[in-house]
């Protein structure tokens, strides 16, 4: 009998590889739940914070809508708290003709972003279309969170209030 | 057999232990409460919005319910309802039940309320005053404040009046008292009255400036309804009233006193509620300028016991047991805050 496994020695090491295979499978299915969950509140929390930055922050330079190839950061606000300037939303518009320069004064990487501002009928501020900022392509397989805020735009005619939607797009 | 019987025992086991490394190796994945936490950006971007673009006083200004929530309706997403309640202001409608009232007190009432339509501060305000007696009916709904003339009615329905006081209603008390009449009794208890020495001084307000104080509130109505400015009736003397011997207490629920600390206006707060006793006042002639003084202090009075909020919704609402709330603090001549309630209407 020598040399030949018993056999509650083979079926010892059949429980412990089982036990070993379980508990590895277990912790690589929880792998994509967890990183899912990350990448989720990642993209929200980068949406927030450009929507802060977009209603509430005037960019540098302040007066960055007269040259907005040289801007080194981008804002939509006049300077007023919820105060956005139309100057500044044309010129984000006529900037994002050239997506990956948009892309690059917004200090994205790996992420897309899509801005909208429209007036609450729905109507495009900038333009034909309420988008002023959207990459050429876009899929609806990467995962995106959108979070819309609402500022006031004063124009001659009278001060409306404007729906600005951010969508970020993961990589 | 016996062999048999520990890999019998060996398999259970594992099975147990497999088991059990399950709840070790479950992903405990906490929500991060950001749906609630975006919506609640989007609130209070809107209220903020709506105030900074001049619509939102506009609306609350002219009582334009329809605009007001159709302004919402297209900020706020489909799937929540919103509620919009102003305080700090008297709504539109005071909605006042005379409680056992005859035609002769209603037409008192009338008298020292003439007019009932009214514009504060470019808000156009009503007052509506009906009978009702209070043994056999039941409260309306929408009655703002309980008016009573008669001093004895207070200890009689003091079940009624607690219940409507803690439902955020107002009690008005006309009434001349004497000294039986307050201290630890109904009347003592629900206005905060307790009795002093006999006086005929003139009374004047306090300190019309701290907004901490009811008299502030109603010296401003007060002040708007007689059109005067809040400096201009800061040193008024109101000589009409009957002689007083209620105690001023020397403290902040004083809206009209006398020098020598006795009241003539009273305030007190009971639950959610706000009571006011008024003294009585020589009052044959309304046209009388010390007559429609004090006309004038009772409607104000009126006006800050109406409880000073007020729904702007077109139909009535019920929130959600879970609901949350955004308010913002707006300046338009008067200082008032609006309040926006929603919540999911899947929950």
């Amino acid at each position: 009998m020598k040399g030949i496994a018993e056999l509650e020695f083979i079926i010892s090491v059949f429980v412990f590889i089982t036990t070993i295979s379980f508990v590895t499978f277990l912790i690589i299915n929880n792998i994509p739940i967890l990183h899912s969950a990350s990448v989720s509140d990642g993209l929200k929390s980068r949406s927030y914070q450009y929507s802060e930055l977009l209603l509430f922050d005037e960019g540098a330079p302040m007066n960055w809508e007269n040259d907005p190839q040289s801007a080194d950061r981008i804002g939509l606000s006049n300077g007023r708290r919820y105060f956005a300037d139309k100057d500044k939303i044309d010129a984000l518009a006529s900037l994002c003709f050239d997506y990956q320069l948009a892309k690059e004064k917004l200090a994205l990487q790996k992420e897309d972003i899509v801005i909208e501002v429209s007036y609450l009928d729905g109507a495009a501020v900038s333009g034909s279309s309420a988008a002023i900022c959207k990459p050429p392509v876009t899929t609806q397989l990467r995962s995106q969170f959108q979070i819309t805020r609402f500022g006031v735009l004063p124009l001659p005619a009278g001060t409306y209030v404007v729906k600005i939607k951010v969508t970020i797009i993961g990589d | 057999m016996k062999g048999f019987a520990k890999i019998f025992e060996a398999i259970v086991a594992s099975i147990v232990l497999l088991a059990s490394l399950t709840f070790f190796f479950t992903p405990n994945v906490q929500r991060s409460g950001w749906d609630r936490a975006s919506l609640q950006i989007l609130v209070e971007d809107a209220l903020e919005s709506a105030y900074l673009n001049g619509t939102l006083e506009r609306y609350v200004k002219t009582d334009n319910t329809t605009q007001l929530n159709m302004l919402f309706s297209a900020m706020l997403p489909k799937t929540v309802d919103f509620s919009i309640e102003v305080s700090g202001i008297p709504g539109k409608t005071i909605n006042i039940v005379c409680v056992d009232c005859n035609q002769a007190n209603m037409d008192d009432l009338s008298a020292i309320l003439d007019p009932r339509d009214f514009s504060y501060k470019m808000k156009n305000t009503s007052i509506r005053i009906e009978p009702l007696v209070l043994a056999t009916q039941n409260i309306p709904e929408s009655t703002n404040m309980l008016f009573f003339f008669d001093k004895t009615k207070i200890s009689a329905y003091q079940t009624k009046i607690n219940d409507f006081l803690n439902a955020s209603g107002g009690v008005f008390l006309f009434a001349n008292l004497d000294a039986g009449d307050v201290g630890n009794t109904s009347v003592g208890n629900t206005f905060g009255l307790v009795w002093g020495d006999i006086t005929n001084l003139p009374g004047r307000f306090g300190n019309v400036y701290d907004a901490s104080l009811p008299g502030h509130f109603v010296a401003r109505y007060y002040a708007n309804i007689s059109t005067r400015h809040l400096q201009d009736v800061q040193s008024e003397t109101f000589t009409a009233f009957l002689p007083t011997g209620i105690s001023g207490q020397n403290d902040q629920r004083n809206v009209v006193r006398t020098d020598n600390d006795r009241a003539y206006v009273r305030t007190n707060e009971v639950g959610q509620g706000r009571t006011v006793w008024f003294q009585d006042y020589a009052r044959s002639d309304h046209d009388n300028q010390f007559t429609k003084q004090i006309d004038n202090l009772t409607k104000a009075s009126i006006m800050w016991a109406s409880g000073e909020r007020s729904k702007l919704d077109m139909i009535k609402k019920t929130p959600a047991p879970v609901n949350f709330k955004s308010s913002i603090f707006v300046y338009d001549g008067d200082n008032y805050i609006i309040e926006l309630t929603i919540w999911r209407i899947f929950f």
